[in-house]
């Protein structure tokens, strides 16, 4: 299992002797071992060259920038190894045909609220009281099944989100974390902070995913295609949220992991300091190499490799293979 | 799977044994390296350090498959190179 | 159009023949690909090695008393059959009426030379992996034992 390592610091990336060295302000050289390597996230001011970019495209490394509050920039996406010009025909018909496209929107919908619905359900059976959130989450669960565009299905989604953002503050016992609503730009309590720092880590971390498969980033079926940005992993990255982001983001606050020292506040915005980012990526860490078994395979495999598994499903769907059905945690 | 290596080789092949294994492994100590490694790529390392020792160098590999029943201890500085965060 | 490699992965697997006909190759990175990479880079690395036919490549080009040879290098003797036939796929593709396989794990070489029977066995092979590859639909995933070193095992069983 290849590593993903996270730059805080300033400094300078560069090819030395067929590796990798990050020369810190100080002067200090870190070794990376360039063999062991899939990405790097940079959140620290780093100076690199093209011909980093050129080795790092070599290697199959992806690099993901982040500003300073976490939001993500863009990223280097390596020259396509897994190129197939008939899978990306292939998606690209089921984006442009209305029907298939819905389809596979509409499950990308449902399997987000479903994986929601578990999470408030554990929670449930915890004592909280979370019987409203759910029964309302159900009924419009029900309603995506009727309906046939985009924009009405995307209205369902919003719908969704709030109730099981709403149940956050049900579900978090912490004095210093209290959820008001939801507010990406920018994020206004911590709360939302985290949750916007999470789905930044996710979207890059999918997008990593899609570059091991043949499928081409740029063509989504929620998110609809443009072509300055990538689209699939926002999509993807839907499945996971709840079962990697939300479970990290519940642990790190119930378990005092996080607490208000490690935010920053500036204007109306908060965010995490670098301290926070870090301790949120240790944990969201522990969880992507969580394993669970899969009776299919007969192994056990971790939730990055789910990621991928996930990729390939929809490929298998984009065949006509196997008709697509979301992943619904079952543990 | 997770690897300990050390080796004791020529001073003339000190330098490219330590540029080959930094490709690979994380740094702890003068000669001596740790990391997890997949399998291909442990066998492509040993190919590589084959191509550069002679029959007086030694290298030795401790190869786990599982850390389950292992425990790292340190006495003094740890001097192993951080290589996760940055 | 036909592959060194589709011959070779479609008498383990037509499933994946259909595939590799499309670019849809396995994981680049499956530890079980790179070994066999590997060995076919280590292995006699002073003979000029990786030539490309159309159709593929072969490990090793020889010549031995003026008579060209075609070399292939696997990691076991396992699946002795599919690497016979891309090796005299590829022999009929050059022209070549001698190869061998080598596998240096096993200290093995294993000569194939083109008869009238084998070139005959080879088109007829041909001819069933058209038909596959010409299907519209990828052929159904199949446990096999082979499965559990196979790169395409987690795109199979997701």
């Amino acid at each position: 299992m290849k590593e993903t390592i996270y730059i805080f610091s300033a400094g300078t990336l560069k090819r030395e002797d067929n590796s990798l060295v990050f020369i810190t302000e100080e002067n200090q050289k870190k070794h990376i071992p360039v063999e062991n390597l899939k990405e790097i996230f940079v959140f620290g001011e780093v100076n690199l060259n093209k011909r980093l970019i050129e080795f790092l495209s070599k290697k199959e490394i992806m690099i993901s920038f982040f500003n300073h509050y976490g939001f993500y920039v863009g990223s280097f996406y390596p020259r396509e190894h897994y190129n197939s010009g008939f899978m990306i025909l292939k998606q690209a018909q089921y984006y442009i045909d209305n029907e298939k496209r819905i389809y596979i929107a509409k499950k990308i919908v449902e399997g987000a609220a479903r994986n929601s619905l578990k999470i408030l359900r554990y929670y449930k059976n915890r004592g909280r009281k979370l019987d409203n959130h759910i029964s309302e989450i159900e009924k419009n669960v029900e309603k995506i099944f009727r309906i046939e565009e985009i924009p009405k299905l995307m209205q369902v989604e919003g719908k969704i989100k709030k109730i099981y953002y709403e149940s956050f503050n049900e579900i978090i016992n912490s004095s210093g974390f209290k959820f008001t609503k939801r507010g990406r730009r920018p994020p206004i309590d911590r709360i939302n902070a985290l949750i916007s720092f999470s789905n930044s880590l996710i979207y890059s971390i999918v997008l990593r995913e899609i570059y091991a498969t043949h499928l081409d980033p740029r063509i989504g079926y929620l998110h609809s295609t443009n072509f300055r940005r990538f689209s699939l992993n926002l999509d993807i990255a839907e499945i996971f949220k709840p079962i990697i982001g939300d479970r990290t983001i519940f642990s790190v606050i119930n378990k005092n992991i996080i607490g208000v020292k490690d935010f920053e506040k500036s204007l109306n915005r908060v965010f995490l300091n670098d301290r926070g980012k870090r301790k949120f990526i240790e944990i969201l860490e522990k969880r992507l190499n969580e394993t669970v078994k899969l009776r299919k395979i007969g192994r056990n495999v971790s939730y990055r490799t789910l990621i991928r598994m996930e990729l390939y499903k929809l490929e298998k769907h984009l065949l006509e293979d196997e008709v697509y059905e979301p992943l619904i945690m079952e543990w | 799977m997770f690897v300990i290596l050390y080796y004791d080789v020529g001073v003339k092949r000190v330098s490219k044994m330590l540029k080959v294994c930094r490709k690979y492994l994380t740094w702890v100590q003068n000669s001596v390296f740790e990391g997890e490694i997949s399998y291909s790529n442990l066998e492509r390392l040993k190919s590589e350090i084959g191509r550069i020792i002679k029959d007086e160098d030694s290298v030795v590999i401790y190869v786990f498959n599982q850390m389950l029943y292992s425990k790292r201890e340190v006495l003094g500085k740890d001097k192993k190179e951080e290589t996760k965060f940055l | 159009m036909i592959t060194g490699s589709i011959i070779q992965a479609y008498l383990i697997c037509k499933r994946q023949a259909w595939l590799l006909s499309r670019q849809l190759v396995g994981e680049q990175d499956s530890d079980f690909l790179a070994i066999g990479r590997l060995i076919s880079q280590e292995s006699y690395s002073r003979d000029k090695k990786e030539i490309t036919i159309n159709g593929g490549k072969v490990d090793i080009i020889r010549l031995e008393n003026g008579e060209i040879k075609l070399v292939e290098v696997k990691k076991s003797s396992r699946m002795i059959k599919s690497a016979k036939f891309q090796l005299l796929y590829y022999m009929w593709k050059a022209n070549v009426d001698y190869g061998e396989i080598r596998i240096p794990k096993e200290k093995k070489v294993i000569e194939v030379h083109m008869t009238d029977d084998a070139r005959g066995e080879l088109l007829n092979l041909m001819n069933e992996i058209e038909d596959i590859i010409n299907r519209d639909k990828v052929p159904k995933a199949e446990r096999k034992k082979y499965c559990k070193t196979c790169s395409f095992e987690y795109f199979c069983w997701s």
